[in-house]
C-alpha cells in the first residue's frame, strides 16, 4: 500500500479502533495507505504511530477518544470530530458492533448506508420486503452552514426494523453524512415514538479499495440484551458486504454519467456532488485514473 | 489457437446454466454473466448493473428477466431495464440497458462473441442429431493457446486413434477442438472448447457428441479424469510444453 497524497482525505479525523480492544500489545492497521500501529503505553494513554517504509516505528499521530473509539489523523483537519449530542443522553445504550473489513472503497460503504432501495433485496424480510419496495419521496441537501449532507423525510416499510421490533412498521429515517467517511442515521425508535435511535458508521479507509467499518449504535432499548443487538447489526453488515465486494468498479465513480441513478438515489447524488466539490480523490474511480 | 477478442468462444457447458440461473465468468478479463431464462434461452451480458455497478451474476431470474440482487432492477432479454421496484409506477427510460453480447448455443455449449454480430459460429460438421453429453469444465492456470495446443496433443494420444476432424477452426479463432474417438468399438466425437479467461488462466469445456447411452457413465468419467491429469500436468510443468504428449490413461 502507498500512503495517499490526497490532501482532502489526509485532513480528516478517522476512527481506527475500539478503545476496549487496545492493550499494551501493538495493533497494526492501515489508514489511507499508511501503515500505523496502535497501542496503550504504561500509563494507559493510547498512542498511534506511523510505520516507516523500513518497518521502524515512525512519527506519532494525534489521538482523540470519542464514542468508545480511538480517532487519529495523518493531516491537519480544519474541523473537530463530529458531535453526536444523542450519545450523551443518560438513558441511551451505546452498542459497539465490532469492526467489519470490506474489500471495497469506503465511499461505496457510506453510499450503501444511505440507500433504502436495497432493503427489500439485500435485507429481505428484515429491513424491507418485496411486498412494499417503494422509496417514497424524501429530501436531500448539502447543508452549507455545517458542511454536511442530509436526507430527511425518509419513510420505508420494514418487516423487522430492529432487534426490538415485533412486526412490520413504516419507519421514519433521517441520514447525516458528517464527513466523507462518517455517516449516521436517525431512525424511528420502536419503544419511544418521539425519539430516534442513532446508528453510526465510522469508516476507516485502509486503502483505496479496502476498509474497516466500525458500526456503533446509541439506542433507547432497555429490553434487548447487548448480544442480540450486536448480532442483528452484524447480520445486516454481512449481508451488505456481499454487495459491496461485488460492485464494479470497486472505487466510487463521481462522474455523473458513470452510473445511472433514479429518484431513490437523490441522497447518493448529493453525496457524490459534495465529495466532488471537496476535491476528494481517495477511494474514487477518478482518483485511481490520476495515479 | 489465435486469441482474437473478436471471435466466438464457449463460456459454459449448456448443462452448467439450467433455466432460471445465472453464473459469472470472465472472457479476456472482462466480467460476464451467463444466464438462462425460464423459456430456455441463454443470454451473455456484461456482468454489471448500470445503476450501481453490482455484478448481475449475483442476481435472480424471473421468467425472461434478470433482476439485480442489489435493488431488484429487472432487465428483459433485450437488455433494457423494465422495472425499478423502488418506483413501481415509473416507466424506466429506454437509456437504461445492460451491455449485451451475441450468444449462440450449440454442441452442448454456450458461445459468446463480444458486442453484437450478425454471423453465428462455424461449427464442426456431422453434429446434426447428435446427443451432446457434458463431461466437465476445468480451469487451468495457463494461456488459452497453450491449453488448446496441449488438449489437441493429448486428444491424439489419449482419447483415440483417429482425430477425424483434426483441430477444428472456429471462425476467427480456433477455440473448438473436435475429434473422433473410439473406445471398445464404439465411436463418438469429443469436443473440447477453450475459453480465454485472462492472460494466464483459461477453461476447457468438454462434451461428447455421442450416439445414445454408450458414452454416459464410465466414458464420461474416463474423459473427466484424463483432462484433470492434463490440467495437473500443465500446472505442475510435468507435461512437455510442445510436441506430443504420452497417453495419460
Amino acid at each position: 500500500m502507498i500512503r495517499t497524497t490526497d490532501r482532502t482525505a489526509l485532513d480528516q479525523w478517522y476512527c481506527i479502533d475500539d478503545l476496549d480492544d487496545i492493550g499494551s500489545a501493538p495493533r497494526r492497521t492501515h489508514l489511507l495507505g499508511q501503515e500505523i500501529v496502535v497501542r496503550r503505553d504504561a500509563d494507559g494513554a493510547v498512542r498511534v504511530n506511523e510505520i516507516a517504509t523500513d518497518g521502524s516505528v515512525g512519527a506519532a499521530s494525534p489521538v482523540e477518544k470519542r464514542y468508545g473509539y480511538a480517532w487519529t489523523t495523518l493531516g491537519a483537519p480544519a474541523r473537530d470530530i463530529l458531535a453526536i449530542p444523542e450519545s450523551h443522553e443518560p438513558d441511551r445504550k451505546s452498542v459497539k458492533c465490532g469492526a467489519v473489513t470490506v474489500h471495497a472503497s469506503g465511499l461505496r460503504i457510506v453510499e450503501n448506508f444511505l440507500d433504502m432501495a436495497h432493503f427489500p433485496y439485500v435485507h429481505a424480510e428484515i429491513l424491507g420486503s418485496e411486498r412494499d419496495p417503494e422509496v417514497r419521496h424524501y429530501h436531500a441537501e448539502i447543508r452549507r452552514e455545517v458542511d454536511e449532507v442530509w436526507a430527511t423525510g425518509c419513510k420505508f416499510f420494514q418487516p423487522q426494523a430492529s432487534a426490538a421490533a415485533t412486526g412490520g412498521v413504516m419507519v421514519d429515517y433521517a441520514y447525516r453524512v458528517a464527513s466523507p467517511f462518517v455517516v449516521l442515521l436517525y431512525k424511528t425508535c420502536v419503544v419511544a415514538a418521539d425519539r430516534s435511535d442513532v446508528i453510526c458508521l465510522f469508516v476507516q479507509p485502509m486503502d483505496e479499495d479496502l476498509c474497516r467499518a466500525h458500526p456503533v449504535m446509541f439506542l433507547i432499548d432497555d429490553a434487548a440484551p447487548q448480544a442480540t443487538l450486536i448480532q442483528f447489526q452484524q447480520l445486516i453488515f454481512l449481508q451488505d458486504r456481499i454487495i459491496l465486494e461485488n460492485q464494479r468498479p470497486r472505487l466510487l465513480p463521481l462522474e455523473p454519467r458513470a452510473e445511472i441513478p433514479t429518484r431513490a438515489d437523490i441522497s447518493s447524488v448529493a453525496y457524490r456532488r459534495w465529495l466532488k466539490e471537496k476535491g476528494l480523490l481517495f477511494g474514487t474511480a477518478e482518483g485511481a485514473r490520476e495515479l | 489457437m489465435s486469441t482474437d477478442r473478436r471471435g466466438w468462444y464457449a463460456v459454459s457447458l449448456s448443462s452448467g446454466v439450467p433455466p432460471g440461473t445465472a453464473n459469472g465468468t470472465h472472457l479476456f478479463d472482462e466480467e460476464i454473466v451467463v444466464w438462462r431464462d425460464t423459456n430456455g434461452a441463454p443470454h451473455v451480458w456484461a456482468d454489471r448493473c448500470p445503476h450501481r455497478g453490482m455484478r448481475l451474476s449475483f442476481g435472480f431470474v424471473r421468467s425472461d428477466h434478470l433482476a439485480c440482487l442489489y435493488h431488484g432492477w429487472q432487465y428483459g432479454s433485450d437488455g433494457r431495464c423494465l422495472h425499478i421496484p423502488a418506483h413501481p409506477g415509473l416507466r424506466p427510460p429506454e437509456s437504461i440497458a445492460v451491455w449485451r453480447h451475441s450468444t449462440h448455443e450449440a454442441l452442448g455449449l454456450v458461445f459468446v462473441h463480444f458486442g453484437e454480430v450478425e454471423e453465428t459460429p462455424a461449427l464442426p460438421a456431422g453434429m446434426v442429431g447428435r446427443e451432446f453429453i457434458p463431461v466437465r469444465s476445468i480451469h487451468v492456470a495457463c494461456p488459452a493457446d497453450r491449453l488448446a495446443d496441449r488438449f489437441a496433443a493429448l486428444a491424439i494420444t489419449s482419447f483415440d486413434r483417429r482425430l477425424e476432424g483434426g483441430i477444428f477452426a472456429l471462425a476467427a479463432t480456433q477455440s473448438v477442438i473436435a475429434g473422433a474417438v473410439e473406445k471398445d468399438g464404439i465411436g463418438e466425437t469429443l469436443v473440447g472448447a477453450v475459453q480465454p479467461i485472462g492472460a494466464n488462466r483459461s477453461a476447457l469445456h468438454l462434451v461428447v457428441a455421442g450416439n445414445g447411452i454408450s458414452c454416459r457413465g464410465a466414458p464420461q468419467r474416463h474423459f473427466s479424469r484424463t483432462i484433470e491429469r492434463l490440467r495437473d500436468g500443465i500446472e505442475s510443468g510435468s507435461l512437455p510444453m510442445t510436441g506430443p504428449i504420452a497417453p495419460l490413461h
